[in-house]
């Protein structure tokens, strides 16, 4: 029996396939939506409690403080350009954020423990710091930035961007799919008790990973905007 | 060397060590970190927020080089590229 459960251990989601109707596609995919579902609905909830008077309710607080912990690096990366740029930081915030916490319920797991999701969320990123760049500064001072340090470093500039973006992906799904693996391993060992604190660990672990995500993202559109090239960390 | 044994041993050997040496690097790295993020904190206790969000990335950064270790392990145990091509599997 626990050598049939240790075989169940797949790499990622996409291993696990699922028959939604007359098709089977992996489980990476029903995952997603159901996480993009839950997040949808915890947005408009909070949307409909906003309130600009003097008796704001805990959830519009706790939603407050969170975008604050967003707004703040964003505000130092991109001074005054912050407002611009925070609906889509924040998105993929949301969307990363609340992978974390719907892994947290049992037979869940997280869609960012599958590469190709992990990877698309990079590739958007990828992506979105010449948009943003070009939105703001326009095409001319945002190509010029790529020629700042020296129009020799544009090769090294190009190939730190692509490698970035594998970093970026290849960082969130080793550490999802990591803890994951760890807490069913755990779980073969151990069923009672000790699965549930590794469990909370991996939610704390996932949530430091969603802030990670977006505060190299914010890192990422700044240095495209200050036209420094890509002297940031990968 | 086509003789799937072989191929197993040396992946589960090789994952065991890519996870001890992607472990013990980053472990030194990171507690040199914290050392020096906790010392910055007794003496600038003001600049607590500033300090602990960079210490926070700057964890993630050294990270990052156990997590890549990590996924070489898995990698070679669970997505194995030289398996397939000697079992056929």
């Amino acid at each position: 029996m626990d050598r049939a459960r240790v075989a169940t251990v797949t790499l990622s989601p996409d291993a696990v396939p699922v028959a939604i109707g007359p098709w089977t596609v992996p489980a990476t995919l029903p995952i997603t939506w159901a996480t993009m579902a839950a997040v949808i609905v915890a947005a408009a909830r909070c949307r409909t409690l906003i309130t600009s008077g003097p008796d704001p309710s805990r959830l519009q607080v706790a939603v407050e403080a969170i975008l604050d912990l967003i707004r703040e690096p964003l505000e130092a990366a991109a001074p005054g350009r912050s407002d611009r740029i925070l609906p889509f930081v924040a998105t993929v915030f949301t969307f990363v954020a609340g992978a974390s916490i719907v892994a947290a319920l049992p037979g869940m797991r997280a869609p960012t423990s599958s590469l190709s999701t992990t990877s698309a969320l990079a590739t958007i990123v990828f992506f979105a710091v010449p948009v943003i760049g070009i939105q703001q500064l326009g095409l001319r001072r945002y190509l010029a930035g790529y020629l700042r340090p020296s129009p020799w470093m544009v090769p090294f500039t190009l190939i730190g961007e692509v490698s970035r973006t594998v970093a970026l992906s290849v960082r969130l799904f080793g550490a999802m799919s990591s803890g994951w693996m760890l807490a069913a391993t755990i779980t073969v060992l151990v069923p009672l008790f000790v699965p549930v604190v590794l469990e909370a660990f991996s939610l704390l672990m996932g949530l430091v990973q969603a802030y990670i995500f977006t505060v190299l993202t914010i890192v990422y559109v700044g240095a495209g905007l200050t036209g420094q090239g890509t002297d940031a960390p990968s | 060397v086509s003789d799937p044994t072989w191929i197993a041993v040396t992946s589960i050997v090789v994952a065991g060590l890519t996870t001890a040496a992607g472990s013990v690097g980053p472990a030194f790295g990171e507690a040199r970190a914290l050392a020096q993020a906790l010392q910055a904190l007794a003496q600038q206790p003001d600049e607590a927020n500033a300090i602990t969000r960079t210490l926070f990335v700057g964890l993630a950064m050294i990270e990052s080089t156990a997590i890549y270790c990590v996924v070489i392990a898995l990698v070679l145990l669970f997505a194995n590229p030289f398996w397939g091509a000697t079992t056929g599997a």
